[in-house]
């Protein structure tokens, strides 16, 4: 009998080890696909990426120059009249309160890291994208200040854009994962978009309550990009009211 | 005797292995000995979903400046033209928020706190605070709402939402609770990213027990920004800049 | 011992066929586990070749280990300190002194039986 039960508890064991075992490797493998090992596959995507961001360039001047063919034809026809040169610019007024269209002005620009604190493994950590909240408080306050025009790393800020955290030390804005640090540019009044976000009690300082890095530079030249993303209404119809 | 020999022997071709491998091992120093951890390969990974994305967002515009200048292409008169800056015109005056719209989606009424008894010492939690609102329209964004408008004063891109003492300000408006957030889009998704187990709206209205109610409406009417905006400091960039 | 060379193969087949997976930011701490596991295997086997295995204390060990190896990695990541050296150096070591023990246990069985032959046949 005893025998038995030590055998038992040898095979329970075993079988508890070659479990693991297969799938510890089913979950490497399927982070590392062919690679044998993360040192291959990471030199196998830094090749993809860097065919990426070459195909991103070309795309990127092929979208400027049809842009510029658009505008000439634009700026054409409102030579030949009034009405359309009229139009044109309420058309290019309102692309640029969608968010079409890049912009540059005087402004200030906000970085915010984390704590020095060692980055682990895996760990989220980041303060800042646990309470990624303060950013959405932190635009709140700069379209009260009067910005004109804000960009997170680079993603325009338009009406339709989230923050979210979907996991992993990163957030999602756009659609486009960003991480620390954090960079916000805002066109606009420098003076008051400056001392509005010194206040004590407001999010910056809350943040540096919190001991993360946080600072805010003037800059006579920001540049804000435009947002690449078509929209289109799925649900939402226009209707002709009399406000209209 | 025999022994020792033996021994010598295989000790010698052991020895002989060992040296190919150090000679192997030098000659091939700097190439992949070096450890990556798994989490570095993730977030490559992350970097080139970016890249995916971008590069699709990409493609789908360079697709909408053929179509527009296909269209500029067939114009010939005057009138042509007209009508295609029109179009441009009220295809980014709706996008900017200056369409009224109406479509599918829910409508969120919050108001502070039903009970008579506060559920903790501090009267700040059973009040609705710009935090609230800010992220419940964030997720409403998430979810995919194509308008939102609260209290009647639709979200632009520069609506600024802070508390007031009492009020809320919208828009340099004072609202009051309670808050009406409407929003058009998928209303499934809308209704869950603001009920469903553990987002904002679930925490607002089961912890902290804020009146929140929430419902469908296959016809939500969402009013125009009205607010006149003059550009101080902007420019666009013209291109080749 | 060859139950637990079944056991192995059992546990193996089962990984493949149950659609279990865990996210590979907790890899150091499945490979710890994993090589606390072998540990206690090869550990349990010596036991068994020498007539000490005790099922308690195998299990016991068994558990204690693996959970002190996931502890370890765990605070060492939060500490900043690469405590898992500890846990794999421990364990490879052992691994190691047992698998000698049990090397030379089966060539001395080896041996002896050889030696019996070599008399019987005189």
């Amino acid at each position: 009998m005893n025998k038995m039960k030590s055998n038992l508890a040898m095979v329970m064991v075993c079988i508890i080890l070659g479990f693991v075992l297969t799938i510890h490797f089913k979950t490497i493998n399927e982070t590392l696909g062919d690679s044998k090992n993360p040192a291959m596959r990471s030199k196998e995507l830094a090749v993809e990426l860097e065919s990426f961001k070459q195909e991103k360039e070309l795309l990127e001047n092929e979208l400027e120059s049809l842009d510029i063919k658009v505008k000439q034809y634009e700026s054409e026809a409102s030579k030949e009249s009034v009405y359309v040169n009229e139009l044109s610019k309420e058309l290019l007024k309102y692309r640029v309160l969608s968010g079409y269209e890049a912009l540059k002005g005087p402004g200030v620009r906000i970085t915010i890291d984390d704590p020095d604190r060692d980055v682990y493994y895996g760990e989220n950590t980041s303060y800042i994208i646990n309470n990624y909240d303060y950013l959405l408080q932190l635009i709140s306050a700069l379209n009260i200040t009067g910005a004109e025009g804000i960009a997170i790393n680079g993603q325009r800020y338009t009406s339709y854009t989230e923050i979210i955290n979907i996991g992993g030390n990163h957030l999602n804005v756009n659609g486009i994962s960003i991480s620390t640090p954090i960079v916000i540019e805002t066109i606009g009044n420098q003076e008051n978009l400056y001392n509005s976000l010194q206040m004590k009690g407001g999010v910056l300082w809350n943040l540096k309550f919190a001991e993360c890095k946080v600072d805010v530079v003037r800059d006579d030249n920001i540049k804000i990009p435009k947002y690449n993303k078509i929209r289109e209404f799925e649900f939402a119809t226009p209707i002709n009211d009399v406000s209209n | 005797m025999k022994d020792n020999k033996f021994t010598s022997i295989l000790i010698l071709l052991i020895c002989i292995v060992i040296g190919l491998g150090i000679n192997r091992e030098f000659s091939q120093i700097g190439e992949m000995s070096l450890y990556v951890p798994l989490s570095s390969v993730s977030s490559m990974e992350e970097t080139k979903e970016n890249y995916e994305s971008e590069i699709s967002n990409l493609k789908e515009m360079i697709d909408e400046r053929q179509q527009e200048i296909l269209k500029w292409e067939q114009t010939i008169e005057i009138e042509d033209k007209e009508a295609v800056l029109k179009e441009d015109l009220l295809k980014y005056k709706a996008q900017a928020g200056y369409e009224t719209l109406s479509g599918p989606g829910i409508r969120i009424r919050i108001g502070d706190k039903l009970l008579e008894k506060a559920i903790s010492g501090n009267i700040d939690n059973d009040l609705i605070h710009d935090m609230d609102v800010l992220n419940i329209i964030n997720d409403l964004k998430a979810a995919g709402a194509e308008a939102i408008s609260i209290n009647g004063e639709r979200l632009i891109y520069n609506t600024g939402i802070q508390c007031g003492g009492p009020v809320v300000l919208v828009n340099q408006k004072s609202i009051t609770a309670p808050f009406v957030i409407s929003a058009i889009g998928d209303a499934e998704q809308l209704y869950a990213s603001v009920n469903a187990l553990d987002t904002y709206g679930y925490v607002l209205k089961n912890v902290w027990k804020l009146d929140v109610e929430t419902i469908i409406s296959d016809n939500i009417y969402i009013p125009r920004a009205k607010k006149i905006i003059e550009f101080k400091y902007l420019k666009p960039i013209e291109e080749g800049e | 011992m060859i139950f637990a060379l079944l056991g192995i193969i059992l546990g193996i087949i089962l990984g493949f066929y149950i659609p279990v997976s865990y996210s590979p930011v907790y890899s150091l701490y499945v490979s710890v586990a994993i090589l606390a596991c072998i540990d206690s295997v090869i550990g349990g086997t010596k036991a068994k070749l020498n007539n000490e295995f005790d099922d308690l204390i195998f299990i016991s060990g068994f558990v204690t280990n693996t959970i002190l190896a996931i502890f370890l990695s765990y605070s060492g990541e939060k500490l900043g300190v690469p405590l898992y050296y500890g846990a794999i150096i421990t364990f490879s070591w052992r691994m190691f002194q047992n698998t000698a023990i049990i090397r030379r246990y089966i060539i001395q069985k080896f041996e002896t039986r050889n030696l019996q032959r070599g008399r019987i046949d005189e």
